[in-house]
């Protein structure tokens, strides 16, 4: 080794260097055989799809049902008190707007979404696991999020009584409509350090729905009649 | 930085045969140099966790295209480095290295004088800007061969390139980089 390449090796060992942060946990979680825990969960959606609008509206009965219900990616918990949250634009935390070929190939996977009657959309934001896009639906502006597998996660806390939720059916594919009251959305990705600084937001009416390993979810200033008509029109 | 485990290559047929243990020892022992090697090629902690740990999961899927008896570290490192070169392809930056602070001079056994240490400390703050200031093929080689201390086989596996290739980028950044050095 020459006098300058021991000087670079030395210079290696002197680098700020973020001390390496513990991924095997992470690892662990996302190696972990999903495929009999998903098929479980279809399976109990399928149970409690048939169930679930008659038990909602019996005022007992919801009490005593869905503290914690999943969607594909999306959890919905009911919960006494929401966590500390703010009023932030739709795309808040999603880091900065990227064309859809960027948001794609950060993410790792591509749309499904969006077949679009109108005008695409040309902002898109994205994290592993899930990319989502702002559109405008009767000049209100509507956050559409695809998540693909599990590596990305959204959960939903409310509060019971306050806000509604109601089961939908999205061309024969099971969905929740949430709206009315305050209902906050929390982003999870195992493993993130990044991510646990996001923002916990109050978040405004929500459609979601699942096909296959894709999870999909429309927010903003939207009515059922809308979201599903969107959401129908998006999938296929 | 973390060595080779001893069992590696029992590590990795059981890993192959679907050992989640086994795996996770391996991710253990190779979380470092991973890290490290995501850090030194997009230059924020934040893109590095993401591609190393995106990394290994994709090398867990992989596995069975994994050659027996093969070294896992450069195979590892290569799937890493491209999450890497993704990451900061998608953030379209370049963040520059830096020295730590505590590491302006470099320690030694006999206390400098102060003007050998301030020039000493210059010397070295120049020689990182012209590695900084690197094309970035050359830059990813030296930053691998020497930050991060690869063979020059390892970093020819790791970025998907000739052996010949890495001598060729070397001799060339360290031409380049003895004109600030020299």
């Amino acid at each position: 080794m020459t006098e300058l390449e021991q000087t670079l090796a030395a210079l290696g060992r002197d680098l700020l260097v973020p001390p390496t942060p513990d991924v095997v946990s992470a690892v662990r979680r996302r190696i972990a055989p999903r495929r009999r825990t998903r098929r479980w969960a279809v399976l109990a959606v399928a149970v409690l799809a048939v169930g679930f609008g008659v038990a909602m509206a019996v005022p007992d009965a919801r009490s005593s049902i869905l503290r914690f219900f999943h969607i594909g990616a999306v959890s919905v918990e009911r919960v006494d008190t929401l966590p500390a949250s703010r009023e932030a634009p739709l795309t808040a935390g999603l880091g900065p707007a990227r064309t859809r070929a960027d948001a794609e190939r950060l993410a790792g996977f591509s749309m499904i979404l969006p077949k679009f009657k109108g005008s695409s959309p040309s902002r898109y934001y994205a994290r592993t696991g899930l990319i989502a896009t702002t559109i405008v639906v009767g000049s209100q502006p509507v956050l559409l999020t695809e998540i693909s597998g599990d590596q990305a996660g959204i959960t939903k806390k409310l509060v019971s009584g306050a806000t509604s939720v109601q089961p939908v059916e999205v061309r024969s594919h099971f969905g929740l409509f949430l709206s009315g009251g305050r209902h906050v959305i929390v982003y999870d990705q195992p493993g993130y350090t990044d991510l646990r600084r996001l923002p916990t937001r109050f978040a405004g009416n929500v459609l979601l729905w699942a096909v296959g390993d894709r999870t999909f979810r429309l927010e903003g200033r939207i009515s059922k009649a809308q979201a599903l008509r969107l959401a129908r029109e998006l999938t296929s | 930085m973390e060595g080779r485990p001893l069992d590696e290559s029992d590590l990795v047929e059981r890993a192959r045969r679907g050992d989640q243990e086994a795996y996770a020892e391996l991710v253990h022992a190779y979380q470092g140099i991973a890290f490290r090697t995501a850090f030194l090629l997009t230059g924020g902690a934040a893109e590095a966790e993401d591609a190393a740990q995106e990394g290994f999961v994709k090398a867990w899927r992989a596995l069975g295209r994994f050659r027996a008896g093969a070294p896992f570290k450069p195979w590892l490192l290569r799937i890493v480095a491209n999450e890497a070169h993704n990451r900061r392809r998608s953030t379209g930056r370049r963040t520059q290295l830096a020295l730590r602070a505590a590491a302006a001079e470099p320690s030694g056994d006999a206390a400098p004088s102060p003007e050998a240490s301030v020039l000493a400390a210059e010397r070295r703050e120049a020689l990182l800007a012209a590695v900084n200031g690197l094309p970035e093929d050359q830059r990813s080689v030296v930053a691998l061969r020497y930050f991060a201390g690869l063979s020059e086989e390892e970093v020819a596996t790791a970025l998907g390139i000739a052996e010949g290739t890495v001598k060729s980028r070397t001799s060339r950044a360290l031409e380049r980089l003895r004109e600030t050095y020299d």
